[in-house]
């Protein structure tokens, strides 16, 4: 395709405002400053990321459509974004201080915060003025304290995403395992009970939505901060990280749009996975993460969830269980007796007992508020290489809205393995820790984690498959 | 972790054993199997009758006995109203296990899938308890009025099979398809939560009733109108369907005003095929 546009990292961009931020500083204070009902406005293109209340339909086709905790997560905000930049690009044109070929070429860049220093919000974004000394449009005052001031940094346990989500199979109709784009579901805003979050949409999507907070904590005034766009084009680049061996094919909601010209467009899922094909953009960095501790590495030199290791068909099967926990910003050690499958289980496997993968589920898990916080999950000891996946609860104040919880499930095979190697695995006394994480602050000068929001989580559970 | 069962492998199997482990994974893809086969054996109780008489075209085309029938045939002819109770609530019951236990499948479905293993079919069956324990209470009321209708206003009892009258009862329910309390009940339906896993079994019933409150809002309306007038295997295939895509579909409003249009088309076929027949 002709005019193949490239998006860079944010941090690579020799700065202080390079010509790319400069020309997005200047569209979105356009963008800020037309009404809400303008499809070119900020106001408008925030409103499409809305969710609403479940139990009402949406405005229109296009505003509060937003997909999350659904295999519709990658590709909706994929062409959310590709119209996002569409939008900008034709701002830039109407605005005389920008040159016609940055205008032209102008591509969103993305917020790579698993590079080394790069966890800390891109400085252009922190200043209250600009390069002129006006009012900088890509300031949001809204942020964490710490975030804005750059003395807060993402933890870089949630700033990538974990060992093994990107080589999980992309979805499946079960929502006890883990995947790397959510449960298979239709159009989904909380309003169907069994979905599960995918890897990627908890960490590092959840986590920084977390981490940034203020507009950024929020469905419905997310897109209103100028770093949400940079945020979701990282995500959006961790697709072409993967690859796309396995993509679904069963994708069949259709969703609208509005284009530059506010004319509505129709898309499909499908339509989206060859960036450079169908969409027109390349990304400059494709490369998988470094692991971020050295658990991490232990863990992925085990190999979680490894792409050519054949996925299990039959369903799974809940083996252990405990009912509800309370998180509150302090250490909570769970307890779980994990029993023998069924003869069911055994028979279907030809009388094999021992399951292929292993999952810990963190489900049903309900908020009025987002504590703002992480919690990192353990299966056994609070030890870097027993850290099992990070609970990002951005979006679970949707739960309040009578619609359905959030719900997460961590591959925990090779974590099991390595215990039973050490024996140290006992299905009587098996542990699950939750360890509250918040943002890495200058000297350790942050808040306390305590007396935060309280977190409702209806069951963990133990699975086999 | 041990790898997979192949395919190629379970070819070679003897077919005993083959048949076993293929039974075992329909087993652990379709946890809901024995409530559709309940569902299904209702339904062949139901019909039943008019296959036992003979496939005439009335029969089969148009009416089963009004509920009223069951009430004023439970001794004989002559009513006695613990007997006619008793059979009127035999009835109701089967028509409530082959309507709404089609429309509880998907709920069965993920308690099966959120319950320990060992004790998924109990978990299955202490929701669906629950849910049935609300039906049966909804059918003592419909079913006392039947037996008090058919007492005082035996001649009123035949009001039902006249066409008109037959397709005049279910216009109200075809308006309570646009009411704004059956779309809060739908919506209440979908987002009753199923227990999370837990292994209290009274906290499962509990849970069944408290859908089956919703339910009873949403469907009762049809329900009661079915008991209360002649109807037909037409209706009650229309409305099973009905209410089953109200609960899996993304719009159930949208859903609900579909089956307000086919009610009042299959009464209006019903009464035409029973004038005919």
């Amino acid at each position: 395709m002709a005019g193949t546009i490239e998006r860079q990292d944010v941090y690579s961009l020799p700065g202080p405002w390079h010509p790319v931020l400069r020309a997005y500083a200047l569209a979105i204070g356009v963008m800020r400053d037309k009404p809400d009902s303008d499809p070119l406005s900020l106001g408008y293109q925030a409103a499409v990321h809305g969710v609403g209340d479940p139990r009402d339909p949406p405005p229109d086709n296009f505003r509060s459509q937003c997909q999350h905790n659904t295999w519709y997560f990658l590709p909706w905000h994929r062409w959310y974004l590709y119209y996002f930049e569409q939008v900008v690009r034709s701002v830039l044109t109407t605005i005389p201080e920008v040159p016609a070929d940055v205008a032209a070429s102008w591509a969103l860049p993305y917020w790579n915060y698993a590079r080394p220093g790069a966890n800390k919000l891109p400085p252009e974004f922190a200043a209250d003025k600009r390069w002129d000394g006006k009012d900088n449009p890509l300031y949001d005052s809204t942020r964490r304290p710490g975030v804005n001031e750059r003395t807060a940094a993402l933890d870089p346990r949630s700033a990538a995403p974990r060992p093994g989500v990107l080589t999980q199979p992309f979805s499946s109709p079960s929502d006890r395992v883990s995947t790397f784009g959510g449960t298979q579901s239709k159009w989904h805003h909380y309003d169907e009970p069994s979905t599960l979050t995918g890897g990627l949409e908890v960490t590092p999507h959840n986590a920084v939505h977390q981490f940034v907070l203020g507009d950024m904590g929020d469905f419905s005034t997310a897109g209103l901060d100028p770093v949400f766009w940079l945020h979701h084009c990282n995500i959006d680049r961790y697709w072409e990280v993967r690859g796309h061996a396995g993509d679904p094919t069963g994708w069949t909601v259709p969703f609208s749009f509005l284009d530059a010209t506010a004319n509505e467009v129709q898309v499909l899922s499908d339509g989206c996975v060859d960036t450079v094909g169908q969409l027109g953009h390349r990304y400059d960095d494709t490369t998988s993460p470094a692991p971020a501790t050295p658990g991490d590495a232990v863990r992925a030199r085990r190999g979680v969830m490894a792409a050519d290791v054949p996925r299990p068909e039959l369903p799974p099967e809940v083996v252990g269980s405990h009912g509800l926990v309370n998180l509150q910003g302090e250490r909570i050690d769970v307890p779980i007796q994990v029993g023998s499958v069924t003869n069911e289980f055994r028979n279907a496997r030809a009388g094999q007992s021992e399951p292929q993968r292993i999952f810990l589920t963190v489900e049903d898990i309900r908020a009025e508020t987002d504590p703002g916080i992480s919690y990192a999950v353990y299966l056994g000891e609070a030890v870097d290489e027993q850290l099992a996946g990070m609970i990002s609860l951005f979006g679970v104040t949707g739960t309040r809205r009578a619609g359905h919880a959030v719900g997460f499930a961590f591959d925990v095979t090779d974590i099991v393995d390595a215990l039973r190697d050490d024996d140290a695995w006992d299905p009587n006394d098996v542990h699950v820790v939750f360890e509250p994480v918040g943002a890495v602050y200058d000297d350790n000068d942050g808040p306390s984690l305590k007396d935060t929001a309280q977190v409702e989580v209806g069951t963990v559970k133990i699975v086999y498959q | 972790m041990t790898a997979a069962v192949s395919t190629e492998s379970l070819d070679e199997l003897p077919l005993s054993e083959w048949t076993r482990i293929e039974v075992a994974r329909f087993r652990a893809r379709h946890p809901e199997w024995w409530v559709l086969g309940i569902a299904l054996a209702a339904w062949c109780a139901l019909v039943a009758p008019i296959a036992a008489s003979g496939w005439h075209a009335s029969a089969m085309h148009s009416r089963m006995p009004g509920m009223a029938d069951h009430v004023a045939s439970s001794s004989g002819g002559t009513l006695h109203p613990t007997n006619a109770f008793a059979a009127g609530s035999r009835a109701w019951l089967l028509m409530v296990v082959a309507m709404m236990l089609p429309m509880l499948v998907p709920r069965a479905r993920r308690v099966a899938a959120s319950s320990i293993g060992r004790i998924r079919n109990r978990a299955i069956a202490q929701t669906l308890a629950g849910e049935l324990l609300v039906w049966l209470a909804v059918g003592v009321i419909v079913v006392g009025v039947i037996v008090v209708g058919v007492t005082t206003m035996a001649p009123a009892a035949d009001a039902g099979r006249v066409p008109i009258v037959f397709v005049a009862a279910w216009v109200p329910v075809t308006v309570w398809q646009f009411t704004p309390v059956k779309r809060r009940a739908l919506r209440a339906c979908h987002f009753v939560r199923v227990p999370p896993g837990l292994t209290d079994g009274r906290q499962r019933v509990r849970a069944g009733a408290v859908h089956a409150e919703w339910c009873a809002v949403s469907c009762g309306p049809a329900m009661a109108t079915m008991a209360l007038t002649a109807h037909s295997l037409l209706l009650m295939a229309v409305l099973t369907g009905g209410f089953t895509m109200e609960v899996v579909a993304h719009r159930p409003d949208v859903a609900a005003r579909g089956l307000a249009a086919a009610v009042i088309g299959a009464a209006l076929v019903s009464a035409a095929l029973a004038t005919v027949g």
